[in-house]
């Protein structure tokens, strides 16, 4: 047995390259990359369950909404209040959409919010409660409770080319839904000529004194 | 140094295996691990359950009952339908409003503004729940109670304060769909901000 080279042994040994290990880094590159791509994006892990409903009646984490007639009106006539007595009229920038409904809570007491989204995606929350100002009528943050449903209307306002395709989406709560939670959305069934219709049916003027 | 050398070596002395040698990293790791995801792991669920109280703790019926730093009674529950003279605004038809009273003794060093943080509230079988002093109730006649657990008003508009070792009267007032029958009603009264509660609630049959 000869000795082998003094040379060869002093050198510190280095791992012998293998392909074996080539291909393993190639994989774990591929899996990276598959699993980046693969990836869901902060948007649809926090945007909520968009859940389609029938008008008739849709049902959500914790809410049952009948949907009603549709109106428009240019501006609506509005009794005075405590400090402006005499009658007014509350215009818009578009026009109003006013959205019959009967709304319930099914198991805690909370609140139920409106909005309008457009066949290009734009969204129109629900008028704030003080506009108008009908304190029995506004479903605007109404407070509901199980068992004791609530009828009255959401007032929406919209540029009236929006109108069509135009669907109701409702959701549980002030805020919108986080990830998990339901977007109940319900087609109000505004095709081209409905939408023409509600349009051409609008009161330049309609009243709401009651 | 041969390879005969090297070679009588490593049958001596076998080497051993890397997960061998590495048997107190691989340990560390994993307690450390177990920890890192079971202390946030709790720290959430007791925030959640502080939150959302889970575990009742049946309330005797006219005895009084310790819970969060006091004792607790229920003296009366009565529900008022619509056009009681006691009413004095209106209320919706299909509703009628149901009135708890409770007394509370606080103990030896129990804070108001901590028996104040309380929630009351009735649940039905089928888990429905309302919540005490809803938008829709009027405003009610008799005698002027505090509506919270721990201090209020009185009829002359004083302040009263709970104190401890002296019993606290106070009502919670809800509006139920009507028709309900209180036999199948329970009561709650819930501390989800006090931090102290641990998850728990105390529920009162009515």
């Amino acid at each position: 047995m000869s000795a082998p080279s003094p040379a060869a042994a002093s050198r510190p040994r280095l791992p012998r390259w293998r392909w074996r290990d080539a291909l393993w880094i190639v994989l774990a590159l591929v899996a990276v990359v598959a699993l980046r791509k693969g990836e869901s994006s902060y948007e649809e892990r926090d945007a909520p369950l968009l859940q389609t409903a029938p008008a008739a009646r849709a049902v959500g984490r914790n809410f049952a909404v009948e949907v009603g007639r549709l109106k428009v009106a240019q501006a609506y006539l509005l009794k005075g209040d405590f400090s402006h007595p005499e009658d007014r009229t509350l215009r818009s920038p578009g026009v109003w959409l006013s959205v019959l409904a009967k709304v319930e809570a099914l198991q805690r007491p909370g609140y139920l919010t409106a909005q309008i989204r457009t066949r290009d995606g734009l969204v129109y929350v629900a008028s704030n409660p003080n506009r108008p100002k009908l304190p029995g009528l506004n479903l605007s943050e109404r407070a509901l409770a199980p068992g004791l449903a609530e009828s009255g209307a959401w007032f929406f306002e919209l540029p009236p080319d929006k109108l069509e395709g135009a669907h109701l989406q409702l959701y549980w709560g002030n805020a919108l839904p986080v990830g998990g939670d339901s977007l109940v959305d319900v087609d109000l069934g505004l095709d081209k000529a409905a939408a023409r219709k509600l349009v051409a049916d609008a009161k330049p003027v309609l009243d709401l004194r009651m | 140094m041969t390879t005969t050398d090297t070679a009588a070596a490593s049958t001596t002395a076998p080497p051993a295996g890397w997960w061998r040698r590495n048997a107190g990293w691989l340990a560390g790791t994993a307690v450390v691990a177990t920890l890192a995801l079971w202390l946030p792991y709790r720290d959430a669920l007791q925030r959640y359950r502080e939150r959302n109280p889970s575990i009742a703790v049946a309330a005797a019926r006219n005895d009084w009952t310790a819970f969060n730093g006091a004792r607790w009674k229920l003296v009366a529950a009565e529900s008022l339908l619509a056009r009681d003279p006691r009413l004095r605004g209106p209320l919706r038809k299909d509703a009628e409003v149901v009135l708890l009273r409770y007394e509370v003794i606080p103990d030896p060093g129990a804070k108001t503004r901590d028996l104040d943080t309380c929630v009351g509230a009735i649940v039905d079988a089928g888990g429905r729940r309302w919540e005490a002093a809803p938008v829709g109730l009027p405003r009610l006649s008799g005698p002027r109670l505090p509506d919270r657990c721990g201090s209020g008003y009185d009829d002359a508009f004083k302040q009263v304060v709970a104190v401890p070792g002296r019993p606290f009267a106070f009502q919670h007032a809800f509006v139920l769909p009507r028709g309900q029958r209180l036999s199948e009603l329970r009561a709650r009264i819930e501390f989800r901000y006090s931090g102290k509660a641990d998850g728990r609630y105390l529920e009162f049959a009515l």
